[in-house]
Formats: C-alpha cells, structure tokens, sequence
C-alpha cells in the first residue's frame, strides 16, 4: 500500500457517510464530523471473484441492530460500497445517537451474509480535509463567551477573559467517486448555498488546493442555479458527470473540459418530478451501451441510455415527462445502489413495512 | 436460585452477567471453544428476537464472554445503549426451564437542560421564497432526529405545512452540533422546476406560520428539551435581486472614539453567513480588530474596533457569498433570470464599500 501512500496507524474517524472504493481495494471514507476523506485498507479476506451469481439479504436492520446491539432505530445506514473484487457489501452505520454515537464500516460476507466489523486500529490509511474551514487564528471565525471553560484565556486591556472560537462553517460531503487518480467529492455547506465539487487527487497529498468546481445549471433555458450536488455517478471512463441537484434538476458536465476559476455551466437533461429527489446512481453496461440506474426518494428506479444524454438538448420547455427518454421500474423503496458484479447491481430496499433488504437487480432485465 | 441476569461495571466495562448457574454447568461452558458461546449463549436487542428465540440466521451481538468461577459475563463490542433491553437466550445452555432472560439497561438519567436558544432569521418577516433557517441549542444534539421534531405549521389552525424542507439526509450541523441549518426545498422554490410547478412554494404571502421544534427533540446525552419552541413569521413577498452593499447606509463614527460604524441594510441578510463575511480595514488597508455585533432581525451590523478609530479613508470589506434570507449573494441571484440584465452574476471576489472617518459624509461606493 505504499504506493498508494498509506502509513498504518489508527484514524481518528468520528463519523461515517459516504463511502467509496478507489484502487485495490482501498475504501475512502467522509467523515463529516472531523471534515477528513479517510482512504484505509480494509484487507477484504475474500477471494477474487468473477462472479455473476445475484447475492440477497433480507432484514439489514434487524441484522445490524442484533450484530451492533442496539435498537432498530439507533441503525442509521450512511451507505453502501461493493468491494470491486472480491464482492463483499460494505455498509457505512452509526449506531446510537449524540454523545453515545459509533461509527462502524460493516462488511457482509457475499458468500454467507455473514456481518464482520472492519477494524480501524492499526490499518493502513491516509486522509485529507474536506473543508476550507476558517483557521483557528482567522478573525472571521464566531467567537463566542463561553458560560464554562471552553475555549481560550486572552487578555484584553488588562483584562483577563475567556472566549471560545467557534468555526460554524462545515462542509457535509454528499457523495464521493474515484476516477482516474482522482477522488470527486461533492458537498454541502451548512451556510452558503453553493455547488462545490472538488477534485481530489489520490495518493493525498495533504493539500485541497484550489480544485474545487461550481457547476451552474439552467432550468427550461430561463432561470439559472449554482446548487449543491446530492448525488452524481461518472460515467464514460470518467469524462461525463450526471448529478442530481438538492433541487432536483439532473445535470450533465464534462468532468475534464472544466478548469478551476472559470464559470461552467451543466446541461440539464431532465427533471424526475414533483416532490421527488434522486438518491443515487449508478453506471452499467446493457446491450454494448452503458446506462444509469437513478433510485427516487418517491419514484421507482428510473433507466437512462447515456446515449440518450448525449443526443438531449439543454431543457427549455416546462413539459412533463421532462427532458431524456427514461425507463421507470416498478421498483420502489430503492435507496442506496452499488454495482456488484457485470451482471447484478445490488439496492439497498425498504419494503412496505419499512424493513430493508439487500436485493440484485440483473442488468439484462432492468 | 434460578438463572437471572443482572448488571455489572468492572475496570470501566459494563457487562452483562448470568448468575445462578450451577457449578456442573460453569464446568461445561468453561469447556467449551469461544467461537461456541455465542452460539449457546447469544445475546440480542430484545426487539429484534422472534419471541423468546433467536431469529433464525441473525448473528448476535459481538461481544466477549469470560466464564467465571460463579457466573457467566458478556461484555459487548459496542456499548450497551440506555433504556434498551436485552435478551439472553439460554435455552441451548442447559441452564434450566428458561429459554431466554431478560434484562433493560437503565434509561437516561438527569433532568432537561438543553434549550433552543435562538432561531435565525429572528425578525418576524420572512420572504416567500425564504431559503434556510437555523435553529441554536444550548448543548450539542443528537444526529439524525431533526426530521420528526422540526416543523412548520400554520400559525392560526396549527396544521402543519406539508413538505416544507429539503430532505435532512444528511443533516447540516455546525462542529458543535449546536445550529442546526434547515433548507426550505429549493426545488419548490426554485422557478420552473416540476416540484415548483405542481406543489408551489413551501411559504404562502400572506399567511402567518409558525417554525416548531418539539420538546421531544433529543440532546446528545439522549434527553428531551426543556421546552418546545416556536418562533412565528409572516411570509411577505419574493426577493430576488443581488444584495448590493451599495443601498446599505452607513452610520460613521467620528474619529478619536470607539463609537461603532453601523452599516443598516436594505433587507435583513443571513445571520451565519453576517458572522463572517464583514470585516473593516482603516487607512492603509489593514484589517482592523475589534468587536462586531449583529443587529435586530439581522436589519444591521456593527463594529466596535479595539483602538479609537484613525482619521481617513476606511472601508468595509464584504465578501460575495454573504446571502439574503432567500440564498441571494453579492455574486448571484439565487434563480436568476437570464433575460433580466440585472440579475447578471457579478465576479465572485469581495466587495469594497469605502467610508471616511473624519468629519466627511459617509460615501459608500462599490469597487
């Protein structure tokens, strides 16, 4: 792993949300209460698999909250990656609420549903900050008079007093891709409304740079909005970037032809409708043709040919359906989706009951 | 004396301890591999048993088990949480008429103590198209519970507005997990777009609503509030036009005092973002030091520098991002309109906005 420019140790990681396999097996993580991407090793045990057998699990929940030992609803599932060779699930939970909070990377063993914790002491693992948060010394930070002792003593004019600099600001990632040598991380702030998608290179160099993206977009050709990104998947070996919008546009930009500083304006290809938002994607190949696979906060999973999104002009007329031809499944409840193999895409699904389940989805029949 | 389960703590680790097994039965369990305890001894949430039985496939909790001269502890890999209980299942152990035992852990102790201790905007107006609101607590929260204890509702009936904020998966918190952000849904909001269209605006001008948060809202230690909350807001009209630092008026002090410059705005602006996206910077251009304080209904802004003010040019230096309550920068509209040149995006760097201490007028003028 020294290529990749791990060191074991044991990250300090306070929380768990997106995750994301880059190179060999490494598993970046967003910890979005340290503000750090944790790339670690989590020396999967399975075998390389050229499988294209579905693999199915029911009852997640109660599964975690027996393993985990807790309640149902002290699982909070952040989300899901499939190991890239050996097939293994890897789910991203924090198990309890506030001061009592753990956060856990949870691998299910694809052969036998078996649940194992990935361990984070003394692994291999590298970071970086996913923030320009204000620095401790940066006048601009909230500076507050704390009623106990937090913070720091200063004096004032003779003045003994204590203040507590406080940086509000913080950058939630909301969903991350690798690509090429390049980590994508796209976020939202607690306080600007911004769309920032920022280009990380991998191995960490330690440096955010300046790489990071605001990616316009145009509703019906009238009104333009700069919003955070909720999801995207790069498609096209990496050169082409679907995202869905807080807003709910989706969006197509060219990953490659954008440079830092200038103004880049997206294509919207579609609108999935009312009251609906797009919670992940996925790429797969069909029919020699690569396609996405959207799950909707209210919608079935909705197909899209990228073909498709090459021939759809930018959307100029408020009309419903809107936008690129799209197939809808009769599939709901879907939430988190991961390729598992060249044939299945699995979906993380609540059933009527509201239990999840792990389910395949073949990818000749979708 | 029948098996039963009771807890321990021991060297800061809690357990849960089997007692009134026989000394036969210690001798047999000692005997056995530890890959076998769990599977004769599992420990589960109670909620998750089928009865008193181990749900057919469900691991059980990871965990350690350590058998003892006179009883049998399990210690979790996880800790076990307040108020939950737990289920021993004994039926394989050959420990008696039991199948399983059960036991909760204490609930949370201690009383209230945790309050909403603001909600920003503070005025009582917001616009139709308002963006994001932020609720301050007194302690850090818990993640995740925003959703069901956060609410808008008509503030004449009560009934709550359907469907108001963007979905808070994640959540937007602060480092401290004391300012919760919450975003009006952009998509209703923003003009054009399907959700826009067809459920309208989260707010309706005219009416009087009411944002609530529940005393039921949980704090990170697990308790409820000390009190709900409610702030009330009549919804006004759209507001979409650049924030223009040059409508702003400026109330200079004179020099040789500590008298604070008072800048008023045309509308009231976001309360996080006023925190850092003002500074001042005296005659040769370097930032000045001092206390700043934001006004009522976040109408205004103040600066009290540190040292009696110089005589000379000054300016107030504002950064693009700063917003409007309907997420309107310096820089953009937050849907601009491309056939109105005045919703043309400015160059996303900040904004000067020059005053004179000394005796002069006040001569606010963008750079």
């Amino acid at each position: 792993m020294g290529e990749h420019g791990l060191q074991v140790g044991t990250p300090d990681v306070r929380s768990v949300g997106p995750i994301t396999f880059g190179p060999d097996g490494i598993l970046f993580v967003a910890d979005n209460v340290s503000a750090m991407v944790f790339a670690v090793d989590v020396a999967d045990p399975g075998v390389d698999s050229a499988r294209s057998e579905p693999f199915e699990l029911d009852g997640v929940d109660r599964r975690l909250a027996a393993f985990l030992g807790c309640g149902r609803e002290d699982v909070g599932i952040r989300d899901m990656a499939v190991h890239p060779r050996s097939e293994n699930v890897y789910l991203s939970v924090m198990r309890g609420r506030g001061d009592a909070a753990v956060p856990v990377i949870v691998r299910i063993d694809r052969g036998d549903g078996s649940l194992t914790e990935v361990g984070l002491d003394n692994v291999a693992f590298s970071s970086t900050p996913i923030t320009n948060a204000p620095a401790e010394d940066d006048a601009r930070v909230t500076i507050e008079l704390p009623d106990g002792d937090e913070g720091e003593e200063i004096e004032v004019r003779g003045r003994k007093i204590r203040i507590w600099r406080r940086p509000a600001r913080t950058a939630t990632v909301t969903d991350m891709s690798y690509v090429d040598g390049m980590l994508l991380v796209a976020g939202m702030s607690n306080e600007e409304f911004a769309s920032n998608l920022r280009r990380i290179p991998f191995p960490f160099t330690g440096e955010m740079g300046d790489n990071c993206l605001e990616i316009f977009h145009v509703s019906h050709g009238k009104w333009e909005t700069a919003a955070p990104i909720k999801s995207f998947v790069p498609y096209e070996k990496g050169r082409s970037i679907l995202a869905s919008y807080t807003c709910t546009p989706v969006v197509h930009f060219p990953i490659t032809d954008i440079t830092v500083g200038t103004r880049a304006t997206g294509r919207t290809v579609a609108d999935l409708g009312a009251m609906n938002q797009p919670l992940d994607m996925v790429s797969f190949s069909q029919d020699d043709g690569e396609h996405l696979l959207v799950s909707n906060s209210t919608h079935g999973l909705i197909k899209i040919d990228c073909r498709d999104i090459d021939d759809q002009p930018a959307l100029t007329e408020p009309t419903t359906p809107v936008g690129v031809p799209r197939e809808v499944e009769p599939l709901t409840g879907v939430s988190r989706l991961a390729n598992l193999n060249r044939t299945h895409v699995l979906a993380l699904q609540k059933d009527d009951r509201g239990e999840r389940h792990l389910r395949s989805l073949k990818t000749d029949s979708l | 004396m029948p098996p039963t389960l009771v807890w321990a703590t021991d060297a800061g680790v809690d357990w849960l301890v089997l007692r009134g097994v026989t000394p036969e039965a210690l001798v047999r369990l000692r005997s056995l591999a530890a890959e076998d305890l769990p599977r004769t001894l599992p420990v589960f949430p109670s909620d998750v048993l089928d009865g008193d039985r181990a749900p057919a496939g469900v691991q059980p909790m990871a965990g350690r088990y350590c058998v003892g001269d006179a009883d049998i502890r399990f210690a979790p890999r996880f800790p076990f949480v307040a108020g939950t209980a737990y289920t021993m299942v004994v039926g394989a152990g050959g420990l008696g008429d039991a199948e399983a035992l059960k036991l909760t852990r204490p609930p949370v102790e201690g009383v209230p103590s945790t309050e909403v201790v603001a909600v920003h905007p503070s005025g009582t107006a917001l616009p139709r198209n308002a963006l994001r609101l932020y609720v301050e607590f007194s302690s850090a929260m818990s993640e995740g519970l925003a959703a069901g204890h956060v609410h808008l509702e008509r503030d004449d009936t009560g009934e709550s507005i359907p469907g108001p904020f963007s979905q808070m998966d994640p959540e937007l918190w602060d480092p401290g997990r004391r300012r919760l952000t919450v975003l009006l849904d952009p998509a209703r909001i923003k003009r054009g777009l399907s959700s826009h269209r067809e459920a309208g605006y989260p707010l309706e001008q005219g009416a009087a609503v009411a944002l609530v948060v529940e005393r039921g809202y949980r704090d990170a230690g697990g308790r409820p509030l000390v009190a709900g909350h409610r702030h009330r807001y009549a919804v006004g009209p759209d507001v979409r036009e650049l924030v223009d630092p040059r409508r702003w008026v400026l109330d200079v002090p004179a020099a040789g005092g500590r008298r604070p410059l008072v800048v008023g705005f045309d509308r009231p602006l976001d309360r996080a973002l006023l925190g850092r996206c003002l500074s001042v910077a005296g005659p040769g251009g370097e930032g000045l030091g001092g206390g700043v304080a934001v006004g009522e209904g976040e109408g205004s802004w103040s600066f009290t520098p540190g040292w009696p003010w110089l005589p000379g040019p000054h300016h107030l230096r504002v950064e693009p991002v700063l917003e409007d309550l309907a997420g309107n920068s310096v820089s953009r509209v937050f849907d601009r309109d491309l056939e109105r040149p005045e919703h043309e995006p400015r160059a996303p760097v900040s904004v000067a906005v020059l005053f004179s201490v000394g005796g002069d007028r006040p001569s606010p003028d963008g750079q």
